[in-house]
């Protein structure tokens, strides 16, 4: 089965989960920015949680189905045709339309099936081994968040005061990627150790670093495998998905937890996913 | 030990941290998924789900006591053409002719302590203290890629078209990382030689 791509949107690509294992050669382990999304709409089809599907960044795209198809679109409110977070069995002919988004930044299309090819207008994605029939089910919309829950980080201790991170309302910044969401707020983080610079180390994903301007980024799914800035905090895993929907100009603040409950959310939030969909 | 995050931890202030990234590497521990050594520190993922941070951290532990006989690593040669923008600024700074930058940077048997900045990217070292200039003060927002730099008592090239403020002495063909396989030419450990091409 094939799918047309009709228009690419903005920054349409082809995400599975990441490749772990390569930090040590400089290789982030990339994979869908909204992990949990693409998980949910891959279970909607009947693929492996795992499987590749397509990540759409602020303007969706259009594809014309060569065949019928099993598909689910889940993450960011977009305005699409056809229900999001739903089975959806669509007819050869068929033409996916999905625009802009109401709330969050990306959304995730899934076909039953194994996809590969290029996403660029007039290409042809190719879906193998795709069914045509399935069980329709629904998946509870996903809770994202604007206030993001964080640990400490590597440089926690070393910060004199942790007030500003707590106390700012941040704004997410026009120049946020899959590398890294900048944030912009009244009060700059004043007193990064080292003046704000220190020697390389390995950064962890959701490191939130604070660059001498004192105006933090939280390093994403594409960054650096290692960072010379101050982290004063790291983002808790279980929000790494409310991450992934912040659009620029979104208001966040953050509120510290322990490593305990970092972990417990986390694994309440294993236990939501494995229950969404019915 | 510092707890990074939810799912990593950061061993700091390893006096080696090549071998114990080697001993870590060699006896994978369940739930860990990435190691990632710098000069002076290694960060470990895991997941959270398959793993805690004090299982890590004991498995560390362990490593750190193993005395694991380190790998001597594989010698890597990068023919280079030195013909940098930079070369006749550092050879000012190091008040030594151009041939002698050379030959200094060419003599050396360098260790690639980490990876990091950009796929394939080798931090090289150390660098002789004669010609060991420190960065640029304002980085060039596109280094072409194959440049090969000098910072402070570090060396490397750039796998790809980077920004960077590295002063630039060189150039080379090699193949620093192959997006299409995945493959770096360089690994923790290695050891590098830089050969002078005369074309």
């Amino acid at each position: 089965m094939r799918i047309e791509v009709l228009s690419p949107g903005s920054l349409t690509t082809i995400r599975d989960l990441g490749q772990p294992g390569r930090t040590h050669l400089g290789i982030s382990p990339g994979g869908a920015a909204d992990s949990v999304a693409l998980r949910l709409a891959n279970r909607l089809v009947d693929n492996r949680e795992d499987a590749p599907g397509l990540e759409m960044t602020l303007q969706g795209g259009r594809f014309r189905f060569g065949a019928d198809a099993v598909i689910a679109v889940t993450g960011g409110e977009f305005d699409a045709s056809v229900p999001l977070n739903t089975t959806v069995v669509v007819q050869g002919g068929f033409e996916l339309r999905i625009a802009g988004t109401r709330t969050g930044v990306r959304c995730y299309l899934a076909v039953n099936g194994r996809l590969s090819g290029t996403v660029r207008r007039g290409e042809q994605l190719i879906m193998d081994s795709a069914a045509t029939t399935a069980a329709l089910r629904k998946a509870t919309p996903y809770p994202y968040r604007k206030t993001l829950r964080v640990t400490p980080g590597a440089d926690t201790d070393a910060f004199p005061d942790l007030a500003p991170l707590h106390q700012t309302e941040w704004t997410v910044s026009d120049h946020s990627n899959r590398q890294g969401i900048r944030l912009l707020g009244d009060l700059p983080i004043i007193g990064a150790p080292g003046g704000g610079v220190q020697p390389s180390e390995g950064v962890a994903l959701g490191a939130i670093q604070v660059p001498p301007d004192g105006q933090p980024v939280i390093l994403f799914v594409d960054s650096q495998t290692t960072g010379g800035y101050p982290v004063i905090a790291n983002i808790a895993s279980v929000d790494l998905p409310s991450v992934a929907q912040l659009r620029p100009r979104d208001r966040v603040r953050f509120e510290m937890i322990s490593f305990a409950e970092a972990r417990r959310l986390l694994l309440e939030q294993e236990a939501w996913i494995a229950n969404a969909i019915r | 030990m510092v707890w990074a995050s939810d799912q990593s931890l950061l061993v700091r202030e390893l006096d080696d941290c090549l071998a114990l990234f080697h001993a870590l590497h060699q006896r994978r521990a369940p739930g860990v998924t990435d190691l990632s050594p710098a000069r002076r520190s290694i960060l470990i993922r895991f997941d959270a789900r398959l793993t805690e941070h004090a299982a890590v951290e004991q498995w560390v532990r362990q490593a750190s006591v193993s005395g694991v006989a380190p790998s001597p690593g594989r010698l890597i040669e990068i023919p280079v053409r030195y013909d940098g923008p930079d070369l006749a600024d550092v050879a000012t700074a190091a008040g030594l002719p151009v041939e002698q930058v050379i030959a200094l940077h060419a003599s050396t048997e360098y260790t690639a302590y980490f990876l990091g900045f950009a796929p394939g990217f080798a931090y090289l070292g150390d660098v002789p203290e004669a010609i060991a200039v420190p960065r640029r003060g304002t980085p060039r927002v596109a280094v072409p890629a194959g440049s090969v730099g000098i910072a402070g008592r570090q060396t490397g090239v750039y796998p790809a078209r980077l920004p960077g403020g590295w002063n630039l002495i060189g150039s080379t063909d090699a193949m620093m990382f192959d997006e299409a396989t995945g493959q770096t030419l360089v690994e923790p450990g290695d050891r590098v030689r830089f050969v002078p091409r005369a074309d």
